[in-house]
């Protein structure tokens, strides 16, 4: 099964669910209205930089995951979002596959804390999370906004606190992207929409990093 | 909290990424801003604000930011798009920053500091250098929990230096606030200045230290009462917060309890309790110590709140900033000493 015949099963759950139904159509209006994802990172675009701290209290640098090779970076919400958590486990799945087309895979959240830590254990995850604090490098990469009130107040009436998980009140969150670097630094694949029930296919992850090993043969 | 934070997302996204110019330096080569891109107009919004935001007018801070005011204006409006309303109260002769315009001031003024602090902390990993840290800690809690974060950044920052403070926490923050401190962490910071970046980090309970045999010892948690014949030791450190919960509990207990003795530190305090001199309040995760048991206070407001804190807008060395992170990234709930 693909990573999107497991995301339409949620998006079937959710459907009978109307205040969430409504703040999501809204979302997805505001972040079309705005243009939002317009500025972010394409394929050709040198990748910022980044250093931050993993799970395991580590801080992890792009420089030097680069200088092992190519690298695959998921920007995702947090292990509140059941969208998210399907994508961890479907790159988890296609880890073996990742690092036999010669990627590293580390995923990016904006939460901080115990959060790390948690959605590694409960998503049974072996890549890196790192932890994108205030959310810099989402911003460095044009995936981040700010959630619409409506939406904050669906998420709070779920008991989602993004001022507890995040450690500052902006109510920042990433689009879901994903994004296949060369050892370079140069983007090669890029997927973020703004519909945050979609995400890219391990698989198309998966052909953007055979693609770079053929070129560079 | 997170002051700079808004501000970042500001400058951040004013810049497509590839084309920063703070903290990325060395990939301007690459393309190069590009002063037709309009993405790139997002930088001058911020920096046309806070020129209005100084001047309070449209003139003189287009006059400043060497734009027309046409220019200036329409990159005010867009802004305001970002932000969700109105910046500026504009009438004819009288500009004023609106309630929303007041509140986003410091965080954009605080997007530069920020911003540079990326670009110097990517730079000084890749060298192995950073600038000094001075951190503070309560001096009821143990440096250990430090450990972990300090040794991260030792090994990534050949130079690396710290220098630790133990204060109360009111102290510690007089001195963050002066500028002798870069960071600190506290006991529940009461009315903590306004130009305080502060982050929870986890919350303890207060235990009663007594020698291994106390009668009190044999207990799974002491109630305040208990502690009314018993002889107790206390901090010689004015502003204590242990000693101000001990003093309310007491009072709420109609209980007067005898604060015998006097000690210096966590140290002498514990000797004291094993020598059986009498009885000590303490954080939990400070732990007990030789010949001593620790058993928590049963009263549920015997809890301590732990936060990190920095002071808001002051710039952030790629070693500070580095030390925030991991601070803020890490599992508090499991990491009890």
């Amino acid at each position: 099964m693909s990573l999107e015949d497991e995301l339409s099963q949620i998006r079937a759950a959710a459907r009978n669910d109307a205040p969430l139904q409504a703040a999501y159509q809204d979302l997805l209006l505001r972040l079309d209205r705005a243009e939002t994802g317009e500025r972010a990172l394409k394929p050709g675009d040198a990748m910022p930089a980044f250093l931050l701290p993993d799970a395991e209290g580590q801080l992890i640098a792009s420089d030097d995951l680069l200088a092992r090779g190519s690298l695959v970076i998921n920007f995702f919400r947090g292990n509140w979002c059941p969208y998210c958590r399907q994508t961890l486990k479907a790159l988890e799945a296609a880890l073996p596959e990742i690092e036999a087309a010669g990627g590293q895979l580390v995923a990016l959240t904006p939460d901080t804390g115990h959060h790390l830590a948690d959605t590694k254990r409960v998503q049974r995850l072996s890549y890196e999370i790192l932890s994108d604090v205030d959310g810099t490098v989402g911003l460095q990469f044009g995936v981040l906004f700010r959630a619409p009130a409506a939406y904050r107040e669906v998420l709070a009436s779920y008991g989602i606190d993004l001022a507890e998980r995040h450690g500052n009140d902006g109510g920042f969150i990433p689009l879901p992207a994903t994004y296949v670097v060369d050892h370079e630094g140069i983007v090669r694949y890029a997927f973020v929409d703004i519909d945050f029930t979609r995400r890219a296919e391990p698989a198309a992850v998966v052909a953007a990093l055979k693609q770079i090993h053929s070129d560079s043969d | 909290m997170a002051a700079a934070f808004l501000l970042a997302a500001f400058l951040l996204a004013a810049f497509p990424p590839g084309r920063f110019p703070l903290s990325l330096p060395e990939a301007a080569g690459r393309g190069g801003p590009d002063p037709e891109d309009g993405k790139a107009m997002e930088l001058f919004q911020v920096r046309y604000f806070l020129a209005l935001a100084r001047t309070l007018n449209f003139t003189r801070a287009a006059e400043a930011c060497n734009v027309s005011q046409p220019a200036l204006t329409r990159a005010i409006q867009r802004l305001e798009e970002e932000l969700g309303g109105p910046l500026l109260h504009r009438e004819r002769n009288l500009t004023q920053l609106t309630e929303l315009g007041r509140a986003m001031l410091p965080h954009l003024e605080a997007a530069h500091t920020a911003a540079e602090a990326a670009a110097a902390q990517a730079a000084a990993f890749r060298r192995r250098e950073g600038e000094p840290l001075r951190l503070g800690i309560d001096g009821t809690l143990s440096a250990q929990i430090l450990a972990p974060v300090v040794r991260e950044l030792q090994s990534r920052i050949e130079s690396f230096e710290l220098g630790l403070t133990e204060a109360t926490s009111p102290d510690l923050l007089e001195r963050m606030m002066a500028g002798a401190l870069d960071s600190a962490i506290l006991v529940d910071a009461e009315k903590p200045p306004e130009r305080l970046d502060r982050w929870h980090l986890f919350r303890e309970r207060c235990v009663v230290l007594c020698p291994e045999g106390h009668p009190l010892a044999a207990l799974e948690a002491v109630p305040i009462e208990a502690l009314a014949k018993e002889n107790l030791i206390v901090r010689e450190a004015p502003r204590c917060d242990l000693d101000r919960i001990l003093m309310r509990l007491s009072a709420a207990a109609g209980i007067d309890p005898k604060l015998r003795h006097r000690c210096a530190g966590e140290d002498q305090l514990r000797r004291m309790v094993a020598a059986g001199l009498g009885l000590a309040l303490a954080g939990e995760r400070y732990g007990a110590g030789p010949g001593i048991a620790a058993r928590p206070l049963a009263a549920p407001a015997a809890i301590r709140q732990i936060t990190l804190a920095a002071v808001a807008g002051r710039p952030h060395g790629p070693v500070l900033a580095a030390f925030l992170k991991l601070m803020r990234a890490r599992d508090w709930q499991l990491s009890k000493p």
